[in-house]
């Protein structure tokens, strides 16, 4: 007798019947895994937008460099290309002594004759105002610049200010990765059970398969293909469910009373989408596996 | 060919369902399997289907050793039989066509060769005009023969039936038994498993009895020279 491998077109045509027939139990694996990635999916739009003020916070992210007076024009244009090749630096401006010193007038009322009495004799520096990646380590950084350039009279940065934002972003991310973890685990969980259930209600099912001849990988295809289809299914709906939401909702309303400058949908939807089809999928499927893999050994 | 060599079952609450069983079944034979309830023809049953294993003593069914068999191989040794259930096990979900279909699927054939093979096994047990019924729409009669055209759809050597002719009337019994003989006659082994004993006489083949776990009686179909 020849042994073939079983067709995936059959086992998806078993997969449909078995969603279909169990109704009940489809639904509420597609409600609870799409319950829970909701949730994630909040979360993480939750701390996008956190960093996303925090980024915006005057002092933060940026350092100062001030120019040594004897430098020239070469050499301070030679500064500003180093500080632009390097990788973790996002935006270099430079600022001349003399603007430095508009700026410092235009600060204070009835100072215009400090114009006068700095015209030949200005105590400032040239500058530079770097803004930094979220992502760089500001003190390997400021010794980097400290070491490789030329030039360099000091270096400023609000290291308080820095270290406290920070402290904020990491506990942020910290709070943010427990919930992804405790969510993953009780949307794997309720898919388990999910499954199991399903199972064994299909147990007579099962039982007639493996009297015909069937092979484990031919029992349990089917229902890792309907694990498949609930993660698929429910990751579309959490997915199109955020959307609607955040973009008519939460944006719409953060527009018309200004409170907080939001990250658009369109910078995270990758993501969304990405984290979705990955968590909800792997989700059914792992959920559906670890089911049968008990039920397989315990038959 | 079906080989037992003193074959005991005892399960792990202590039950013994067989004691030292032997019996040798020839490729193309008809038998019977009869005794009173308890007296091990479930428990053989489920030996000859690789379901359980014996505690002792060792069972060969088309080459293989069922006590040794490994658990991956069962499924192929399985496909070697066609077993037809006392209650038909049919997929309610499914019409006629699929449910014998099915046998052919989880073994992987070619949709061309499934449904030249079932046309031909639904004409075989007369239920061609039947083929887009659901199982609850045919009588028990019907039911059973959609559950043999399933068991021997895949062209298994040995074909074990379990109680084919139970809650049937007499013409439904007969025509049932007439299709096994018919599976018989082409080579194949048939053992029925049976109460019926005024059929069992009828037919006059090869009758196992077991009784309290032991087989009792051998006897030999009428003619046969070493008839017991």
């Amino acid at each position: 007798m020849k042994f073939r491998a079983p067709k995936i077109g059959y086992s998806l045509k078993l997969a449909l019947i078995g969603l279909v027939k169990n109704t009940v139990m489809t639904l509420s694996s597609i409600f609870v895994l799409f319950a829970c990635l909701a949730i994630m999916g909040t979360f993480f739009l939750v701390m996008k937008n956190i960093n996303h003020n925090i980024d915006k916070i005057d002092g933060y992210n940026k350092i100062v460099i001030f120019v040594d007076r004897e430098a020239d024009d070469y050499q301070v244009k030679e500064i500003e290309n180093k500080l632009n090749s390097y990788d973790y630096v996002e935006s270099v401006e430079f600022v001349s002594k003399e603007q430095a010193l508009e700026n410092q007038i235009s600060q204070y009322s009835e100072a215009d004759f400090l114009r006068d009495a700095y015209k030949d004799n200005n105590p400032l520096k040239d500058s530079f105002y770097v803004t930094y990646k979220p992502t760089a380590n500001v003190e390997s950084l400021m010794m980097k610049i400290e070491n490789e350039i030329d030039y360099i009279s000091k270096i400023n940065v609000d290291t308080q200010v820095v270290e406290k934002i920070n402290s904020i972003k990491n506990a942020v991310a910290i709070i943010f990765s427990w919930l992804l973890v405790l969510l993953l685990v009780v949307s794997l969980f309720v898919i388990i059970n999910t499954i199991k259930l399903s199972v064994f209600s299909r147990r007579d099912e099962i039982a007639l398969m493996r009297h015909i001849g069937a092979t484990n990988r031919f029992v349990s295809t089917p229902f890792l293909l309907e694990g498949l289809a609930i993660g698929i299914i429910a990751a579309i709906i959490a997915f199109i469910l955020q959307y609607f939401i955040y973009k008519y909702l939460i944006l719409g309303l953060a527009e018309q009373y200004e409170i907080l400058s939001l990250v658009s949908f369109s910078s995270v939807r990758n993501t969304l989408i990405a984290a979705f089809a990955l968590i909800g999928i792997s989700t059914g499927v792992i959920g559906s596996y670890i089911s049968l893999k008990k039920y397989n050994k315990e038959h | 060919m079906i080989k037992l060599s003193n074959v005991s079952k005892v399960y792990p609450n202590g039950t013994k369902a067989l004691s030292d069983v032997s019996v040798t079944i020839p490729d193309g034979d008809f038998v019977f399997i009869i005794g009173p309830n308890g007296a091990g023809k479930t428990t053989l049953t489920k030996l000859l289907l690789g379901e359980e294993k014996p505690t002792t003593g060792k069972i060969e069914v088309n080459g293989y050793d069922l006590g040794k068999i490994k658990k991956r191989k069962i499924p192929y040794f399985r496909r070697t039989l066609g077993f037809v259930f006392q209650d038909h096990r049919l997929f309610p979900n499914m019409t006629v066509f699929d449910n014998v279909a099915f046998a052919m699927h989880v073994i992987g054939e070619p949709n061309k060769l499934i449904k030249q093979r079932v046309w031909r096994f639904l004409k075989y047990v007369n239920l061609e005009n039947q083929a887009y019924h659901y199982p609850n729409q045919l009588s028990g009669g019907e039911q059973r023969r959609v559950a043999l055209a399933r068991a021997l759809v895949n062209n298994p050597s040995i074909v074990i039936a379990d109680e084919p002719t139970s809650n049937s009337d007499p013409i439904m019994s007969v025509e049932m038994m007439e299709l096994l003989k018919k599976v018989n006659d082409v080579g194949k082994t048939v053992i029925v498993i049976s109460h019926d004993i005024k059929m069992v006489k009828y037919y006059n083949k090869r009758v196992l009895t077991l009784n309290d776990g032991y087989l009792a009686d051998d006897h030999k179909k009428a003619g046969d020279e070493d008839e017991v």
